[in-house]
């Protein structure tokens, strides 16, 4: 049976993703514990960040368009547990007395939302978030697209505030033998991992499908190994 | 209330009073051997001290009972033992419903990959939130999608289930 095995793969992106968050979940008292982690889009961040948050139980909101400081603020709230209050000093009061109760890690994922448009709506939302930080002293990661590391420089505040920057990098040719002999029992040739690398740009999705389509024909013809005629 | 909860009450209400296996049969209503090896348990456990086993000869059918006197010797650790047991934070449930949560539209090859839960577990636990009108599948494409999202907190699935509790909208009312 040639069936890709159901694991998650911790390639070096997302182990350099753990290390940031653990780094900022140890630091002392006074100092910042913000992290940013940026990437081209398909690099695994998301699900990266999920993985980690539904093993540590940390909290993870999703930044929308248009998102404005009073959505974030309620869509903390409900994702913290309780039922989100009316007026911003409410809202605040409720995230300030759970986080300091027991602080957890928060994860903002796509901020980039916030940097599309230049309303001062959305420097209030940054603002609001570095406000949280400071306040609660709970560790905060912001991921984005990997423009985001420049716009963030245009807001000194925060941009001191962050301890940590992860870059992902598309997957090498290393990560994708790792990949490769993590999730799947066939054998691949050296040759055909390095067409799958390059074929697929270093992005995750098309590496999966073409070592998929690469286990179906090997299981068609009964092939012991993977070589690159067997590609297609 | 189970058997085992309803009997530990029974004793801690006694305190460090000493009492019979037939006291108990009589007050908490059950049958007397559910409530004798219950008993026997909590004797096992070291939460009770037995004094004396004595044989009961007004029991007309078949040869005398024992009718044995306890005495609660560790009320506190029997209060832990007989509290309802706490379902852990984090367990592979909780994983699960974050999962869902986030991704909205899934596949359990999703579920299990991102929360390193067993195939049964999430089986189970999308079964049963699927009967409880959570989640639902579109055909047999293997696709499942968020209907109703409760809130952060693990929603009870068996007791919206046995109709003790409708799906709850939204997370617990709680005051900071």
């Amino acid at each position: 049976m040639h069936l890709m095995k159901e694991k998650f793969v911790t390639t070096k992106n997302v182990r350099k993703f753990q290390m940031a968050v653990h780094r900022v979940n140890h630091k002392l008292r006074g100092v910042e514990r913000m992290a940013l982690v940026t990437g081209e889009i398909g690099l695994g961040k998301t699900e990266a960040a999920t993985w980690y948050s539904a093993h540590n139980g940390a909290v993870m909101l999703n930044i929308w368009p248009r998102m404005s400081q009073h959505w974030l603020l309620r869509a903390l709230v409900w994702e913290l547990g309780m039922e989100p209050g009316w007026r911003p000093e409410k809202l605040i009061e409720q995230i300030k007395g759970r986080l300091l109760a027991r602080p957890r890690t928060i994860i903002f994922d796509e901020i980039d939302h916030l940097f599309r448009d230049s309303g001062s709506g959305r420097v209030d939302t940054l603002e609001t978030i570095r406000k949280v930080h400071d306040v609660c002293h709970c560790p905060v990661v912001l991921i984005g697209e990997e423009w985001v590391d420049k716009k963030m420089s245009k807001f000194p505040r925060i941009d001191d505030r962050i301890v940590e920057r992860v870059r992902f990098e598309k997957f090498d040719l290393s990560d994708v033998k790792q990949i490769i002999g993590e999730l799947s029992d066939s054998k691949f040739e050296g040759d055909a991992v390095e067409k799958i690398t390059q074929e697929s740009g270093g992005r995750f999705r098309p590496i999966m499908s073409l070592i998929h389509a690469a286990e179906e024909r090997a299981r068609v013809n009964q092939l012991r190994s993977i070589g690159v005629k067997d590609l297609g | 209330m189970n058997k085992l909860r309803l009997v530990g009450n029974e004793l801690l209400r006694r305190q460090r009073n000493f009492f019979s296996l037939d006291q108990i049969v009589k007050t908490t209503g059950l049958k007397r051997n559910d409530v004798r090896d219950i008993l026997l348990g909590f004797w096992a456990e070291k939460l009770l001290v037995r004094i004396h086993k004595n044989r009961d000869y007004s029991w007309s059918k078949g040869p005398p009972l024992l009718n044995v006197r306890y005495r609660v010797i560790m009320p506190a650790k029997l209060a832990a033992r007989i509290a309802p047991q706490y379902r852990g934070e984090n367990n592979a449930a909780d994983r699960i419903w974050f999962v869902i949560r986030r991704k909205v539209t899934f596949t359990r090859r999703d579920l299990r990959i991102l929360t390193g839960a067993s195939s049964s577990n999430v089986r189970w636990y999308t079964k049963r939130l699927s009967k409880a009108g959570i989640i639902s599948t579109r055909g047999r494409s293997g696709e499942w999608f968020l209907l109703n999202d409760v809130g952060p907190r693990r929603p009870y699935v068996g007791e919206i289930l046995s109709g003790k509790r409708s799906v709850r909208i939204g997370p617990k009312r709680v005051v900071a």
